[in-house]
């Protein structure tokens, strides 16, 4: 590796478990010169982002946080392939100095790779106050890399972990193997399995990592190795690896004591039971059965308070836009052929606005969530719902994504990124078009008022039952035989307690909403668009209109649940947005002074229910829907059709058409299927 | 192995210490368990642990959450009613 020259680009990877700072490091380096995109093929994030200083300018990349390298997890093994594909010039292993024995088991991990290391001591402020004193010379001696003690939230040590970055990438000459201290603990077993690999090992690899691994039974690089020997070499190797499944556990323990006699020079001597019990007294609460979900259930209603106050600005931007089409209307009417006002204002405008309007609760509702987080509270919560979710036959982690589902589905399935464990991942995702979101709750209160009055909340409750029902009976279906893959249930670190860091907290926001910016905002937006150009063409009258052909079409199919082709064709916007579901009502029954045509201004809730609350109910009494139609119709938007959004999303969750069509299939049929058992009982009941 | 003649971290009471004899399960569980801290030989603290739901244990200075199916997975030494001193100096 040849030295760095100044004005030349160093290359820096930031490694580390979970919780560390690792953000907080790339955005103390960073600012907000990054970019977040996935790893190629994976929905694992990869944020990225450059620097410069005196001279030198970098580029840092911010792996996946994990707490080692293995090749059982995704994360892992990203952060693996990355590390030993030469990825960077040198790698900064961020470890945690409050938890330092635990944090310094990925710096061992790293350290076993021929790469160059710095570790990053961070949180010695923390450390500081719980007491401990830790010497980074003797740490940095025993280990025989750099170390820099420093404390990224506040800036410190940031000179010299820069300073110490450029001087290590400078370092010529190969990178010296440092497993010895491990092979010892499997005695020769290490050493016979290099004898059978010598030679064989493809690059990048190194013999004595590969030999390490093989012995520690890892699936990948056996199976690397097994491309590579000849028949006999492999049978002798097996013969050699055969009956240790304790490997691994017992590579572990090595590791650990490597740690030990590393800090027995470095650490002081402390007390057992300080630093993360000093906050005990509010964790006793927070993870306590009774009071624990107290507690959470404080605290979500304080993050929707907070969340509607965050989103509020960016909100007034998408609002803005909502209204603009009545403005230009008024303005430009006359002016320009009707055809071309109609597109701008209701199939251009209406979808924007109600796209920013969605990415402004992505904001607040990440800003919310990204203070929880950051503060250490989070995983408290996966924690207090384990139980409830296992009834589900989920567990805890399930409950903070599908709980996101209640503002934005779309929001739900990204947040299934925090589950460890591919199962049980894609099987909360798939779940997550069951939960009801706030564009679909107004549509199902509204309507619900409007055709059963004080009974609505009959309605409401019948509809929580069957969706519980609904929600068992899915989870059943998909774990039983339809998911397949690993999972390792809920092992999960209760970080201690931290002071918010705000530039971490804007950061992660902004990720989250360049992410949907990217794709979901042009989905709701295309998705508008058309919808318009179904209701609009071919002659302006929205009878007539394609979509109004294509609900006529269906409609014998649309008897079974008693639904007209009107309400076919709510239903069919519904799809498209629920957002804009009462707004197409509007247009489609004539409600309202709008121009029959227009979708306008109808799609967000607080102005919808403005504008057409007490037109459109008005109207709906009228229309000749039945009660048992209604019902069937509450019913089948409920269950529940996904929208195209979150179609989206589990797509580029997945991956995978299958699973896509595989959750539209099942839906929609879930959808008609209540529909019309609704309608049936709707007919009994209201004779 | 004989079976029952180790307990199960699950049956550990709050406040009880035990030394870890070994993990049990997939491979994906073992080597996230063993990367927590949960190596044989390794003392646990168990902080929170009520008939039913999730578990919390203290090791290597940081608070982990198992599952109580999880925690099944992870057998301990023996039960050991004296704190363990530390012999680290
Ligand atoms: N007191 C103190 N807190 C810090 C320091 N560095 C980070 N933190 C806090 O530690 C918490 C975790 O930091 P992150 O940067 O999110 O950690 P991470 O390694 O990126 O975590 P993952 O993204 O989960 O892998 C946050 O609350 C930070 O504000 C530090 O030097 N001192
Ligand atoms: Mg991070």
């Amino acid at each position: 590796m040849q030295a760095i020259e100044p004005g030349a680009e160093l290359r820096v990877a930031l490694a580390g478990q979970p919780n560390t700072g690792k953000s907080t490091l790339f955005n103390r380096l960073t600012g907000l010169n990054q970019h977040v995109g996935n790893w190629p093929g994976k929905t694992v994030e990869k944020k990225e982002g450059s620097f410069s200083v005196n001279g030198f300018r970098g580029q840092v990349i911010d792996l996946p946080g994990t707490y080692s390298l293995t090749a059982n997890s995704l994360e892992e093994k990203i952060a693996r392939d990355f590390l030993i594909n030469q990825g960077a010039d040198v790698v900064v292993v961020v470890v945690d100095a409050s938890q330092l024995e635990r944090s310094l088991y990925m710096a061992v991990e790293v350290l076993l790779l021929p790469v160059k290391v710095v570790v990053a001591l961070n949180m010695v402020d923390v450390a500081e106050k719980m007491g401990l004193s830790l010497d980074s010379k003797a740490l940095a001696a025993s280990l025989r890399v750099p170390v820099v003690p420093m404390a990224a939230a506040k800036g410190r040590g940031m000179e010299e972990l820069l300073e110490t970055l450029i001087r290590v990438s400078a370092q010529a000459g190969p990178v010296q193997e440092r497993g010895a201290r491990l092979e010892q603990a499997f005695e020769e077993m290490v050493g016979s399995v290099r004898e059978i690999i010598h030679g064989a090992v493809p690059r990048p690899y190194t013999e004595s990592w590969m030999a390490l691994k093989l012995v520690e039974q890892d699936g990948e690089a056996a199976e690397i190795m097994k491309a590579r020997l000849d028949d006999q070499s492999w049978r002798a190797l097996q013969d050699l690896l055969a009956g240790r499944q304790d490997a691994l556990a017992a590579g572990s323990a090595a590791r650990f004591e490597w740690i030990k006699e590393a800090l027995s020079s470095a650490a002081q001597e402390k007390e057992r039971q300080t630093g993360v019990f000093t906050r005990w007294g509010f964790d006793r609460a927070a993870t306590h059965p009774l009071w624990g979900k107290l507690i959470a259930g404080a605290v979500l209603i304080l993050s929707v308070l907070a969340t509607y106050i965050a989103c509020l600005p960016p909100m007034t931007l998408g609002l803005g836009l909502l209204i603009m089409p009545n403005i230009l209307r008024n303005a430009l009417s006359g002016e320009l052929p009707g055809w071309l006002l109609a597109m701008v204002c209701d199939g251009i405008l209406t979808g924007l606005g109600v796209a920013t309007c969605v990415a402004a609760f992505i904001a607040g509702v990440f800003l919310v969530l990204g203070f929880l987080e950051d503060i250490g509270y989070l995983a408290r919560l996966s924690f207090v719902f384990d139980r409830f979710m296992r009834r589900l036959g989920l567990h805890g982690k399930s409950f903070i994504p599908l709980t996101m589902g209640f503002v934005c589905n779309i929001m739900a399935v990204t947040g299934t990124r925090v589950i460890d464990g591919w199962r049980q991942r894609l099987i909360t995702l798939l779940l997550a078009p069951l939960v009801p979101c706030k564009g679909l709750l107004v549509v199902i209160s509204f309507v619900s008022v409007v055709f059963f009055g004080p009974d609505a909340a009959l309605v409401l409750a019948a509809l929580a039952v069957v969706m519980a029902g609904q929600l068992l009976l899915t989870s059943f279906l998909l774990r039983r035989g339809l998911v397949k893959g690993e999972d390792c249930g809920l092992v999960m670190e209760l970080p201690p307690y931290h002071k918010p860091n705000f530039r971490t907290i804007w950061s992660y926001a902004v990720s989250r909403v360049r992410a949907f910016l990217r794709h979901g905002y042009w989905i709701i937006v295309i998705a508008a668009f058309f919808t318009w150009v179904g209701v609009y063409y071919p002659d302006g009258q929205i009878e007539t209109s394609y979509l109004a052909r294509f609900g006529r079409a269906v409609e014998p199919f649309g008897r079974l649940m008693g639904m007209d082709w009107r309400l076919l064709m709510t239903f069919l916007v519904a799809f498209s947005s629920k957002e804009a579901t009462l707004g197409a009502m509007a247009v489609i029954y004539g409600a309202g002074n709008t121009s029959r045509t227009a979708i306008e201004g109808l799609y967000m809730d607080q102005g919808l229910m403005m504008n057409i609350q007490t037109q459109l109910g008005a109207f709906l009494t009228t229309a000749g829907i039945s009660q048992a139609s209604a019902l069937a119709f509450l019913f089948a938007i409920f269950f529940s059709l996904p929208c195209l959004g979150t179609l989206a999303a589990i797509h580029a969750e997945t991956g995978s058409y299958k699973w896509t069509l595989g959750a539209l299939a099942y839906y929609l049929f879930t959808s008609v299927f209540m529909g019309a058992a609704a309608y049936q009982a709707g007919l009994l009941i209201f004779r | 192995m004989e079976v029952g003649s180790s307990m199960r971290l699950d049956e550990l009471q709050p406040g009880g210490r035990a030394l870890i004899s070994e993990v049990r399960g997939k491979p994906l569980f073992i080597s996230r368990v063993c990367a927590l801290g949960f190596t044989p030989g390794t003392e646990v603290l168990m902080v929170r642990n009520h008939r039913r739901g999730p578990l919390i244990a203290y090791l290597r200075d940081t608070l982990v959450a198992l599952g109580r199916p999880e925690a099944a997975g992870v057998r301990l030494l023996a039960r050991q009613q004296r704190p363990v001193a530390e012999e680290r100096g």
